[in-house]
């Protein structure tokens, strides 16, 4: 070997023979898994890490996992969030782990789907993700019906309350008057004929209001 | 001060401005007719200035122009006895007992009623003792010149005497025409099935029109109605606390409103009584309030 062989062998560039980002992915999934070697999670999410430098978002996406879970590493949720953040920027090839990492950055994944997710390879975990955008479709579904309901009922419950605490009105009760003319005409009779008879009577003596009255003029 | 003064006298009707107006375009009219003096027509036109006057309120100047005639107008003298009674001048004992005598000797119906209910009440200053009977004397010659409040203050008088069958048909007659002491009375006999057929919803549809004239006795009702529920009607405090409200800017000097609206303030909560006020700011009467 020349020199200049030498001196290039020695140079820091990277071999053409370097693992590529997929390789590192891949020897991370094997150590994770236990595939063709014994099970090694500090392995694991050191290849993830390195694929998540050559621009892997699985990689970044695993590897943000196993920080949230504190799986083969200390848990670091702010190393977790960082990756999870890195992910979205390379652009996982499925939405669904783009929604995934969303949903690991803004604290609304949960630990349980984290498990769920580290247990699944690539195409497992876009299914998985893919089933959880659906839960958390339906989920948003029924809030909002939920919501509706609540709001309309609410809403009914005010007017309700509105019209229970409104003042009667005559149009409201449909009131005209409560004597009709027939029986006004006849207790105006009535009442005549009464003051008559009071009259009697006090001509009578038996009544000294209207003595008095008499007695007035 | 008046010592005659009673609260009876203080729920006034819309029935004297009325009554002084067709009057007054009567007596115009016949005194033209008939080719009457001068002085006759004179007075018409100072009695109708007058009503104007008292119809805005401006009662010192409505009596002012009333001075002149008074002694020998009984609808002025009438006027004059209100005003009088219902202490919206200042006190003048020997004038309001002139103004009362004149309307009453002068027939005019309007001064009979006001003249009853100085002579129901008693006064020391006008050496009148109290005399339910010599009232009922009044009232009962006003009805006969078929002046409704005369129906209204008889019915009102055979209710607190607990005379329901006599009550009745004075009740049931000022309550058709409208007048608010008829038909709160028709309304309280309605609902206990006194003098007549026990009627929740009559009972409670007459209150609610003597209501619309601002009838303090008449708001009190419905309050305790909807207050305590029954007789056809739900619980409701929100409901009574406004009625209580109307009640008491009807007649702000009632102590059984005023206690009862105390009492039920306490029980309600802050947007109970809000809703309540708003309720109370928003009525509108069906009718023109009384004139007062």
């Amino acid at each position: 070997m020349s020199n200049i062989e030498t001196a290039a062998g020695d140079s820091p560039a990277v071999s053409p023979q370097a693992p590529s980002a997929e390789q590192f992915y891949g020897e991370g999934e094997a150590f994770l898994y236990g595939n063709g070697r014994p099970s090694d999670d500090a392995q694991a999410i050191a290849n993830f890490l390195n694929a998540s430098d050559l621009g892997h978002a699985g990689g970044a996406f695993k590897a943000a996992l196993m920080y949230f879970s504190g799986r083969g590493i200390t848990r670091n949720l702010d190393e977790a969030a960082t990756l999870a953040k890195h992910c979205l920027a390379l652009g996982p090839a499925s939405p669904a782990i783009a929604q995934a990492c969303q949903d690991l950055l803004d604290g609304s994944l949960g630990s349980f789907n984290a498990q769920q997710f580290l247990g699944k390879d690539e195409q497992g975990m876009v299914q998985m993700a893919d089933g959880i955008a659906k839960r958390q479709k339906y989920l948003l579904l029924a809030a909002a019906a939920v919501g509706l309901l609540v709001v309309g009922g609410a809403a009914a419950w005010y007017f309700h309350g509105q019209q229970q605490d409104a003042l009667p009105t005559l149009a409201a009760a449909g009131v005209t008057a409560v004597v009709s003319p027939a029986e006004a005409s006849q207790a105006r009779s009535d009442a005549l004929a009464s003051i008559a008879r009071l009259k009697a009577d006090a001509a009578q003596g038996q009544d000294d209001g209207a003595a008095s009255r008499a007695k007035d003029f | 001060m008046h010592e005659f003064t009673n609260k009876a006298a203080a729920w006034p009707t819309r029935w004297p401005l009325l009554l002084a107006v067709t009057l007054s375009c009567l007596n115009s009219t016949l005194a033209l007719a008939q080719g009457a003096p001068a002085s006759a027509l004179a007075t018409d036109k100072v009695v109708a200035g007058a009503v104007a006057a008292y119809t805005n309120r401006q009662f010192q100047q409505a009596a002012d122009q009333l001075k002149a005639v008074e002694a020998a107008n009984g609808r002025a003298a009438g006027l004059v006895c209100e005003m009088f009674v219902r202490k919206l001048l200042p006190a003048d004992d020997e004038r309001a007992q002139a103004a009362c005598d004149t309307a009453a000797k002068a027939h005019d119906a309007h001064g009979l009623v006001w003249r009853a209910l100085v002579g129901r009440q008693g006064n020391p200053a006008f050496n009148l003792p109290v005399s339910e009977a010599l009232a009922m004397g009044y009232l009962a010659e006003a009805a006969e010149l078929d002046y409704p409040p005369a129906f209204g203050r008889l019915c009102e008088m055979f209710f607190t005497k607990a005379k329901f069958q006599q009550a009745i048909s004075f009740c049931q007659y000022s309550a058709a025409k409208a007048v608010p002491e008829g038909l709160y009375y028709f309304g309280l006999m309605s609902l206990e099935g006194k003098g007549v057929v026990q009627d929740f919803r009559k009972g409670h549809d007459a209150l609610l029109l003597s209501a619309q004239t601002r009838h303090a006795p008449a708001l009190l009702k419905l309050a305790e109605m909807a207050r305590d529920g029954g007789a056809g009607q739900d619980k409701n405090p929100t409901v009574a606390y406004a009625w209580l409200l109307l009640a008491s800017a009807a007649d702000p000097d009632a102590v059984a409103i005023r206690n009862a609206k105390q009492s039920l303030a306490a029980r309600l909560d802050e947007q109970q009584v809000k809703v309540a006020q708003k309720r109370a700011a928003d009525w509108q009467p069906a009718l023109p309030a009384p004139l007062k």
